[in-house]
């Protein structure tokens, strides 16, 4: 559902992403991990059309991001790692703009609205001004539009940074469920046991390059741990770091 | 060690790092601009030369007009000082995340006020004191003042002007906030305006100079009362005229006036500078905590929201684009309190075009002619403040959460478009009705009317497109107050060509005017006409084309 060859990027001469390969199949929950300035938010950006890569190509469900962006974006949800939104509209009037965006039918929106109203528990702060959410409220916003429009394909890039407890398990149910029904999940995290938790394959980026992948015993195997996510992170992170 | 050493050493760093970091491209930017700002500077000296030297070639009333003329400037500068500033402070005492974290800090709050207060002022100050460099110059030119006492009064003047007016509009501010705990700002602000009107009206009722019309001339015992009229000063006890007065204090060598009226400018500002920060004591952080604790602003129902309208024209998606950004604005009161402005700037102007019709028509050609041209003039340079104040920033406003609109299946071309059509629309038709209901007061004929409606339409559409295009090539992503977003490099380049493109429109429009009046060659018509058609066509196309794919660049950084 996701393929991506040879692509890289950099930012003033200094490389970000280099010469990366990663194919993710139609209804895989990928998990992307790296430390910070690995490139993890370069690749996810590249991937969602957000940024043009140096080079090096995307294909979603078979279009080229960047030869036909309005067609690929189409089918994608993307949740970006700092929620920055349109702090005048209301919680419900934001929603309302992207289905607009999304071409969904006004009758359709206000059923899928309500669907994720219920799932996260929404307040009667759905009316009030964003600019008065916390954190939490705006990923739980930024969430339920990535899924108004009912995506194929779900790029998000630390979903769990602010959410309650609570909203963390109802995310993790939530993607599983989309999963199992179809959709694509490309997802980059900090969160080691959240990625071992519910994802079905890991890849770790270090300085660009992806240099390990696999599913979670592949790894183990790979990097001769018998130890958690996080133990196979470390002993990978610290074999690929010049000393 | 002191507070403003750290801070402002701070501020030093930071922008001798950015000088440092400046790529080449940013260098030929900043160059670019200094040389327009430059010969905009010139050409506002050279203008209001003229227009100074042809007042004193009017005799004894020529000169007592100029005075007045210089003494009105100021003080309509002075106000626009106190307007800027207060659009600007919300922003920078409340709303700026810099002042939540020296809030953080051990910083005591009157400190953090009197820092940000600074800021305030020369953020809100300096474009307008740009504008009014050209007056004091040329001014002092005619009159002859010598340049070192020019300077001097320059500096010792306007500083304390800018200061003064500062701390009115922080005083109003942060009362008009700290009453906003029992007060909606919206309420105030409506009252405010009210008041303002109000004690305007009431000045003109008992203050207003005699109207004198052309055929009066001729009796001296009216023309005496008018020039008796017009000692009454307005507004005596405004800073911009006790600035002005130091400038006629000089010229007359009146020293025992001149330090009259610069002590009486130096003692306001460091008498409004104590009541500002006792005020400030009393009330800033109180006002910053209520303001804070305004956690919920709640709109209404879901089925008031204006997403819901069915009946509208377009496809979805830029009927979102164009629901989204009226809503912003709506919601936004630096954006809905200046656009009011200005609308009251343009019905103050049309209702004083009704008194000027009764002394047109006895007027010579001279005079009508002079009004036609210069009420076009003045329509455009409305137009030309508010496009590039309201279009210019909407590039830059999409800011942080641009996000949204790249990763939804918009065209970057769509999203450009929308934020044209929207401008387009909206100045077109207040160009339009600016041109007609003029037109109509003046009792000008219909050709002329179509003329000028058919140069404005053409304005508008121009100036949008160029105000956009420099909006998407210089876009300050990181900033939220428009106020800002425009007096940035980007705003100043902005403005200055569009007056300069105003210039020759106004040029355009006299050759046409001309050629009509002495009923001309029509071949010679229809190359003018062509060659404004043509001229538009580039001014409307190129910035664009320019804008289109620095947009673009800029989107996907």
């Amino acid at each position: 559902m996701i393929k991506i060859y040879g692509l890289s990027k950099a930012y003033d001469g200094n490389p970000a992403v280099r010469n990366l390969e990663l194919d993710i199949p139609a209804g895989e929950l990928f998990g992307f991990l790296g430390p910070n300035g690995a490139g993890k938010t370069t690749t996810l950006k590249m991937a969602a059309g957000l940024l043009r890569p140096d080079s090096g190509q995307v294909l979603i469900d078979g279009t080229d991001i960047q030869k036909q962006p309005e067609l690929a974006k189409q089918i994608i949800g993307f949740i970006p790692d700092t929620p920055y939104l349109y702090e005048k509209l209301t919680g419900y009037e934001f929603l309302q703009f992207i289905g607009m965006l999304y071409n969904v039918a006004q009758s359709e929106l206000k059923i899928r609205i309500a669907e994720y109203q219920e799932i996260f528990s929404y307040g009667d702060w759905i009316n009030d001004r964003i600019e008065t959410y916390s954190h939490g409220m705006r990923q739980k916003i930024v969430f339920t539009a990535a899924f108004v429009h009912n995506p194929k394909i779900l790029i998000v890039d630390e979903p769990m940074v602010g959410l309650d407890p609570g909203s963390i398990r109802t995310v993790k149910q939530l993607l599983q469920e989309k999963c199992r029904a179809g959709m694509t999940v490309f997802m980059s995290t900090h969160t080691l046991e959240i990625a071992q938790e519910i994802c079905q394959r890991v890849g770790i980026i270090n300085r660009g390059e992806i240099v390990s992948i696999g599913a979670f015993e592949e790894l183990r195997r790979q990097a001769d741990s018998g130890g958690t996510l996080e133990d196979v992170f470390m002993t990978v992170i610290a074999e690929d770091t010049p000393q | 060690m002191n507070l403003y050493k750290i801070y402002f050493g701070l501020r030093w760093r930071m922008i001798s790092s950015g000088i440092r970091t400046q790529s080449w491209r940013r260098w030929l930017e900043i160059a670019t601009s200094l040389v327009i700002l430059t010969c905009v500077e010139w050409g506002g000296y050279l203008l209001f030369r003229k227009a100074f030297e042809f007042l004193l070639q009017q005799g004894e009333i020529g000169q007592i007009m100029l005075d007045r003329l210089f003494n009105m400037g100021w003080t309509l500068i002075f106000l626009l000082l106190i307007i800027s500033n207060i659009i600007t402070a919300f922003s920078t005492l409340y709303r700026q995340p810099e002042v939540t974290f020296l809030l953080s800090t051990n910083l005591s709050y009157s400190n953090i006020f009197k820092l940000k207060s600074n800021d305030n002022v020369l953020y809100s100050s300096w474009a307008i004191i740009l504008l009014g460099l050209p007056l004091i110059m040329a001014y002092g030119s005619i009159m002859e003042i010598n340049g070192w006492a020019l300077l001097a009064l320059s500096v010792f003047g306007l500083i304390p002007l800018m200061l003064i007016a500062g701390a009115l509009a922080l005083i109003v501010v942060v009362i008009m906030v700290r009453l906003s705990e029992y007060v909606k700002l919206r309420t105030s602000f409506i009252l405010l305006g009210f008041s303002l009107v109000g004690l305007f009206l009431l000045y003109r009722q008992f203050n207003q100079a005699e109207m004198v019309v052309a055929s009066d001339i001729s009796n001296m015992r009216y023309l005496g009362r008018y020039i008796s009229n017009l000692s009454r000063i307005p507004f005596p006890i405004a800073p911009g005229y006790w600035f002005t007065q130091s400038f006629q204090s000089i010229i007359n060598t009146n020293w025992p006036a001149l330090w009259f009226y610069a002590g009486l400018l130096i003692t306001t500002m460091l008498v409004s500078r104590e009541l500002m920060i006792a005020t400030a004591r009393k009330l800033y952080y109180r006002s910053w905590q209520v303001l804070q604790s305004r956690s919920r602003i709640i709109i209404g129902k879901k089925s008031r929201s204006g997403f819901n309208v069915k009946r509208w024209f377009g496809k979805p998606q830029t009927r979102a684009l164009f629901i989204k950004d009226m809503i912003q604005f709506q919601r936004t009161p630096q954006q809905w309190i200046q656009f009011l402005i200005f609308l009251l700037m343009i019905m103050i102007y049309i209702v004083n075009l009704s008194r000027i019709q009764y002394g047109l028509q006895s007027a010579g050609d001279f005079w009508q002619r002079l009004v036609f041209i210069l009420n076009f003039g003045f329509s455009g340079f409305i137009m030309a403040s508010l496009i590039t104040r309201f279009v210019f920033p909407l590039i830059s406003m999409e800011g942080q959460n641009r996000w949204v609109l790249i990763s939804s299946p918009l065209s970057i071309n769509q999203i450009f478009r929308q934020k044209l059509i929207l401008s387009v629309t909206i100045f077109f038709i207040l160009a339009e009705l600016v041109a007609v209901v003029s037109g109509l007061l003046l009792r000008q004929d219909a050709t002329l009317i179509i003329m000028s409606s058919g140069m404005l339409l053409l304005m508008s559409v121009a100036l949008t497109s160029l105000s956009l295009g420099l909006g998407a090539v210089f876009p300050l992503f990181h900033e939220t107050n428009p106020m800002r977003i425009v007096s940035g490099l980007g705003g100043i380049i902005a403005i200055l060509l569009s007056l300069i493109y105003l210039g020759l429109m106004v040029l355009a429009m006299i050759a046409l005017y001309g050629n009509y009046l002495s009923a001309g060659s029509t071949l010679y018509s229809t190359c003018l006409v062509g060659g404004i058609l043509l001229f538009n066509l580039i001014i409307i196309v190129l910035p664009i084309k320019i804008g289109l794919s620095a947009f673009r660049k800029s989107m996907f950084e």
